[in-house]
C-alpha cells in the first residue's frame, strides 16, 4: 500500500520538478520576476514537505538546505545569476536522481557545501560594494530591503450587474442589406456574460428554403454592467428591419427571498409572451413533464420550451456560481485506467457498428432511428475519452528549454528557442514518442546547423541564432517543425558522402528533396567529428523510423546558409479513426476519411478504350487505380463501381472499389508481426459482422502501385 | 443510387456562394442515401450557410436518409457556431456539429 503512495508521490514530484526547471530558465532571463521566485521557492517548499511525509529524507533534508537559500533570494539577499541558475538545476536533476534511485553526479552534501559556498561568497561580495558605496556617499551601511511582491491587481467592478432578456428576430431579407447578425452576437459578448439560444423552428427543408433569406432568430440572456442603451445600442442599426423586445429582468440572486430560486419554465415562457398563466395552470395538472405538454398540445414549440430551459440553466449556474467556491479542477489518472477505458470504448464502437448493420438489414425504421442515436451517444463518448489522452504538447516543448540551455552552453554557442503553438493537443502515447526525434532534430540544428557566435557575425547574422519548434493542426494530423538559422544542409557535401557511400552511383542527377532525404540512411553522417552530442550518424534514420512508426511523414527544406527546416506530419491519435469502409468482392476495407475527397461513379466499358488510366474528376485530370487489380482479388467486378478520390501527402488520385458502404468509425488494431511489413496496410479493424477489414495507407499503396506500373511497362 | 456522397468545400461560406451549396445538396441527396459533409477544410461561415446545414438535417430526416459531418472542425468555423448559439465555447467535433443541427431540425424523442 505504502509503495502506491510512494508511486503517486513521484508522479507528482516529477511535476514539481518539471514546473521548477521552467521557472529556473524563465528567472535566468528576467531574474527580477518576483512571481517566479516566488513559485520556485513554493515548488521548494512543497517537495520538502511531501518528500518528508512519504519517507524520502535525503530529499527532505536537501530540499531543506535549498529552501533555505531560495529564501535569501526571495529576501533579495543577491539576485539570481548564471552560476545560480546552474547550481539550482544540478540540485533539481540530483532531487530526481534521489527519487528513482539513479546514479547522480555529486551527492547531497557536496552540493550542498558548492551552493552554499557561492550564496557566502555572492553575499559578501554584496555586502563590499554596499559598504563602499556608503563610505563614498558618507552615509551609513543600509540594510539590504526584501523584495517586494508584486500583488496582482483586483478586478474593479465599475457598476452592479444587470439582466436583460433579448428577443431578436431578423427580417427574412436581412442578407440583402449586408447586415451580418452574427457580429452583432459578438458585440452583445463583449458587453458581459451571455446565453444564446437560436431558434431554428421556421427554417424549412431544402427544397422550400431561399438560402438568402434569413429564417432565424434568437433568444438572448445577458449579464452586464452595461446600461439598457449600451445593449440598444447594438441593434442601432437593423432596428427597422428586425423584431427586437429588450426586457430588463432582476438579477437571481437580488431576488425576494421567497423567489431566491431559478424561475420555473411557466414563468419564464409568460415572461416571453409564448402562453398564458391560465394555460400553464390548465396543464399543470397533468402528470407530465410542462415542456412536453407545451409542445403536445402546440402551445409552444420545441424550441421556444428547449431555449427556456437554457434560460434556466442559466439562471442557475449565475446563482451557484456566486456562491460556490473554486475547488480542484483536474485529478490524477493511471494511464493504465485511460487506456483500458479507451479500449472499451473501442469495442463500443465495433459494437455499434454491429447494431448498425443489422438495423439496415432488418429494414426497421424504430430500430433504425435507436441504432442512429446510439452511434451519435457512442461517437460522443468516443470523443471523450480520445480528448482525456490529448494533451497539449507544450509540455513537451518546456522539456526543450533545458536541452537547448545545456547544449548550447556545452558548444559555446549562444542559441535562442522560440516555441509556438504550445496549446496544440495531441495524444499522450503520440508525445512521449516524439520526445526523441525532437530532441535529436535540435541536437542536429545546434550542433550541426547553427554556427558559433563570432562565425555568425562574420556572416552578418545575429550573434545568437535561433531554433524555433512549432506545432499545429493540418485536419487530422499534427506538424510540428524544427527550424532553424544557421548554415542549411549542403547539397553538395551530402552527394559526395552518399557517393562515397555506394548510396547513389557517381554522375547522376538528383533534386534537392532526394539528396536531402539521403541524411536518412543508416549511418549517414557529413559531420567531420563525432561530438558527444552528434556527428556518429545514429539519429535521422532513427527519427524517420520512429515517425514512420506513428503513421506520420518527414520533409526536409533548407537554404544554404539560412537555415533548415524539419516538418513532422503526424495523425492526431493512434485509437481510432474515421474512415470510408469500400467492398471490392468479398473483402472489406477502410479509408482515412481525412483523405477522402469525394465518390464517383465508374463504368469500366467507357474507360477500356483509353489507354491511359486517367478520369476526369471536376475540373481536373486525375490518375486512377484498379484496387481489384493491385490486390490480386479475382471473380466478376459489377458493371457499375465506384470511384473514390482521395488526397495523400504526395498522391491525389482515385481508388476504383465495386461499392462504397458508408462512413464507418473503426478501432485501428496493429497487423501483428506476421503482416506488419505489409506494404499499404496501416492497421485493420473488425466489422460489425466479425470480418476484418484492412485500415489502407494511402501513401505507401500509392507508391506501390507506382512502382508495379513502372515495371509492368 | 450511391451509398454515400461526400461533399467538402473549402475555405469561408458566405451568402455569395448560398444557392450553390443549396444546389450542390439537393443534387447529393438526390444521388445518395447518406450525404456527408468534410468539415476539416471550412472557414468561416455565415448564418445563410448555417441554415443550410439546418436545413439538410431537417431534409435528411424526413426523407428517411441521413446527413452527417466528418473531420476536424477549424476554429474559425467554430467560432461562427459558437456566436449563432449553436455551441458552447470549447473544443468542438463533428459529432457535436452533428448533432445541434440534428436537435435543430426537430429530433423525435426531445421535448
Amino acid at each position: 500500500m505504502i509503495e502506491r503512495f510512494k508511486e503517486a508521490f513521484r508522479e507528482e514530484a516529477g511535476e514539481l520538478l518539471g514546473n521548477l526547471e521552467s521557472n529556473l530558465l524563465t528567472l535566468e532571463k528576467d531574474p527580477e520576476s518576483a512571481e517566479t521566485i516566488g513559485a520556485i521557492f513554493r515548488a521548494m517548499h512543497t517537495l520538502k514537505g511531501s518528500s518528508a511525509m512519504f519517507g524520502f529524507d535525503a530529499v527532505a533534508a536537501f530540499t531543506h538546505e535549498l529552501e533555505s537559500i531560495m529564501v535569501m533570494l526571495r529576501e533579495g539577499a543577491f539576485k539570481a545569476d548564471r552560476r545560480f541558475i546552474d547550481l539550482t538545476l544540478r540540485s533539481r536533476d540530483l532531487i530526481a536522481a534521489l527519487l528513482t534511485g539513479s546514479p547522480a553526479e555529486l551527492g547531497t552534501d557536496a552540493l550542498t557545501a558548492e551552493f552554499k559556498s557561492y550564496t557566502e561568497g555572492r553575499i559578501a561580495e554584496l555586502e563590499e560594494a554596499k559598504r563602499r558605496e556608503a563610505a563614498d556617499a558618507g552615509a551609513d551601511t543600509l540594510a539590504l530591503q526584501p523584495n517586494d511582491v508584486r500583488r496582482g491587481d483586483s478586478p474593479s467592478v465599475s457598476g452592479p450587474l444587470r439582466r436583460y432578456r433579448i428577443q431578436f428576430a431578423p427580417e427574412p431579407g436581412i442578407f440583402s442589406n449586408g447586415t451580418r447578425p452574427l457580429l452583432l452576437m459578438d458585440e452583445l459578448r463583449r458587453l458581459g456574460d451571455l446565453k444564446i439560444s437560436p431558434l431554428s423552428d421556421r427554417i424549412p427543408p431544402l427544397e422550400e428554403i431561399d438560402p438568402e433569406k434569413c429564417y432565424l432568430a434568437w433568444d438572448i440572456e445577458l449579464i452586464t454592467e452595461k446600461e439598457e442603451n449600451a445593449v440598444r445600442d447594438v441593434f442601432i442599426f437593423v432596428e427597422g428591419v428586425c423584431r427586437l423586445v429588450i426586457d430588463k429582468l432582476p438579477m437571481p440572486e437580488t431576488m425576494p427571498a421567497e423567489a431566491e430560486r431559478v424561475q420555473r419554465l411557466g414563468d419564464i415562457l409568460v415572461e416571453r409572451g409564448v402562453t398564458t398563466p391560465d394555460r400553464i395552470a390548465a396543464v399543470m395538472t397533468e402528470k407530465k413533464k410542462l415542456g412536453e405538454i407545451l409542445v403536445e398540445e402546440h402551445i409552444a414549440t420545441t424550441e421556444q420550451v428547449n431555449s427556456a430551459l437554457e434560460e434556466q440553466a442559466f439562471q442557475r449556474q449565475t446563482k451557484d456560481s456566486s456562491r460556490q467556491e473554486l475547488g480542484t479542477s483536474s485529478l490524477r489518472v493511471a494511464s493504465e485506467k485511460l487506456d483500458a477505458l479507451v479500449d472499451l470504448v473501442g469495442e463500443l464502437v465495433t459494437m455499434q457498428a454491429r447494431l448498425n448493420q443489422t438495423a439496415i438489414g432488418l429494414r426497421d425504421p424504430n430500430l433504425s432511428t435507436i441504432a442512429e442515436q446510439f452511434e451519435r451517444l457512442v461517437s460522443q463518448l468516443r470523443d471523450n475519452a480520445m480528448s482525456i489522452r490529448m494533451l497539449p504538447i507544450g509540455s513537451a516543448f518546456s522539456r526543450f528549454r533545458r536541452v537547448v540551455r545545456d547544449l548550447s552552453a556545452e558548444l559555446g554557442k549562444e542559441i535562442e528557442l522560440e516555441t509556438a503553438g504550445a496549446e496544440t493537443e495531441l495524444d499522450k502515447t503520440v508525445i512521449e514518442r516524439l520526445n526523441d526525434p525532437l530532441v535529436h532534430l535540435i541536437r542536429n540544428s545546434i550542433d550541426h546547423g547553427i554556427e558559433a557566435p563570432a562565425e555568425r557575425v562574420r556572416l552578418g547574422k545575429p550573434r545568437s541564432g535561433i531554433v524555433r519548434l512549432s506545432a499545429r493542426h493540418s485536419g487530422a494530423n499534427v506538424c510540428i517543425e524544427v527550424v532553424d538559422d544557421g548554415a542549411g544542409l549542403d547539397y553538395d557535401k551530402i552527394l559526395a558522402k552518399a557517393v562515397d557511400r555506394g548510396l547513389v552511383p557517381a554522375g547522376g542527377s538528383l533534386s534537392e528533396q532526394e539528396v536531402f532525404h539521403l541524411i536518412f540512411a543508416p549511418g549517414f553522417s557529413t559531420a567531420a567529428k563525432v561530438t558527444a552530442v552528434s556527428g556518429r550518424g545514429v539519429g535521422m534514420d532513427v527519427v524517420k523510423r520512429e515517425i514512420e512508426a506513428l503513421g506520420g511523414s518527414v520533409v526536409l527544406a533548407s537554404e544554404r546558409g539560412k537555415g533548415m527546416s524539419t516538418t513532422l506530419k503526424i495523425p492526431l491519435t493512434l485509437a481510432i479513426i474515421e474512415g470510408l469502409l469500400v467492398r471490392i468482392g468479398q473483402a472489406f476495407y477502410v479509408l482515412p476519411l481525412s483523405v477522402v475527397d469525394g465518390c464517383v461513379e465508374f463504368r469500366r466499358e467507357a474507360k477500356a478504350r483509353q489507354t491511359r488510366r486517367v478520369m476526369n474528376y471536376r475540373t481536373e485530370i486525375l490518375p486512377y487505380v484498379a484496387l481489384r487489380e493491385l490486390f490480386g482479388i479475382s471473380g466478376a467486378f459489377p458493371a457499375i463501381e465506384q470511384i473514390v478520390v482521395v488526397n495523400a501527402p504526395e498522391h491525389r488520385l482515385g481508388l476504383i472499389v465495386d461499392e462504397v458502404i458508408g462512413d464507418y468509425q473503426t478501432v485501428i488494431k496493429p497487423l501483428g508481426r506476421v503482416f506488419k511489413g505489409a506494404e499499404g496496410v496501416a492497421g485493420a479493424t473488425i466489422l460489425g459482422d466479425g470480418k476484418v477489414a484492412l485500415i489502407l495507407d494511402i501513401n505507401k499503396m500509392a507508391n506501390a502501385a507506382q512502382r508495379l506500373e513502372a515495371i509492368a511497362r | 443510387m450511391a451509398t454515400v456522397k461526400v461533399l467538402t468545400w473549402e475555405g469561408d461560406q458566405t451568402v455569395d456562394k448560398a444557392v450553390e451549396r443549396k444546389n450542390e445538396l439537393l443534387k447529393a441527396f438526390g444521388q445518395a442515401h447518406q450525404v456527408v459533409v468534410s468539415l476539416s477544410l471550412l472557414g468561416n461561415v455565415d448564418l445563410s450557410f448555417i441554415q443550410l446545414l439546418v436545413s439538410a438535417s431537417l431534409t435528411a430526416r424526413r426523407n428517411g436518409k441521413r446527413f452527417s459531418m466528418k473531420g476536424t472542425v477549424k476554429p474559425e468555423f467554430a467560432r461562427s457556431l459558437v456566436a449563432a448559439g449553436y455551441l458552447a465555447a470549447g473544443a468542438v467535433s463533428a459529432n457535436d456539429v452533428e448533432a445541434v443541427f440534428a436537435a435543430a431540425g426537430g429530433e423525435p424523442g426531445r421535448p
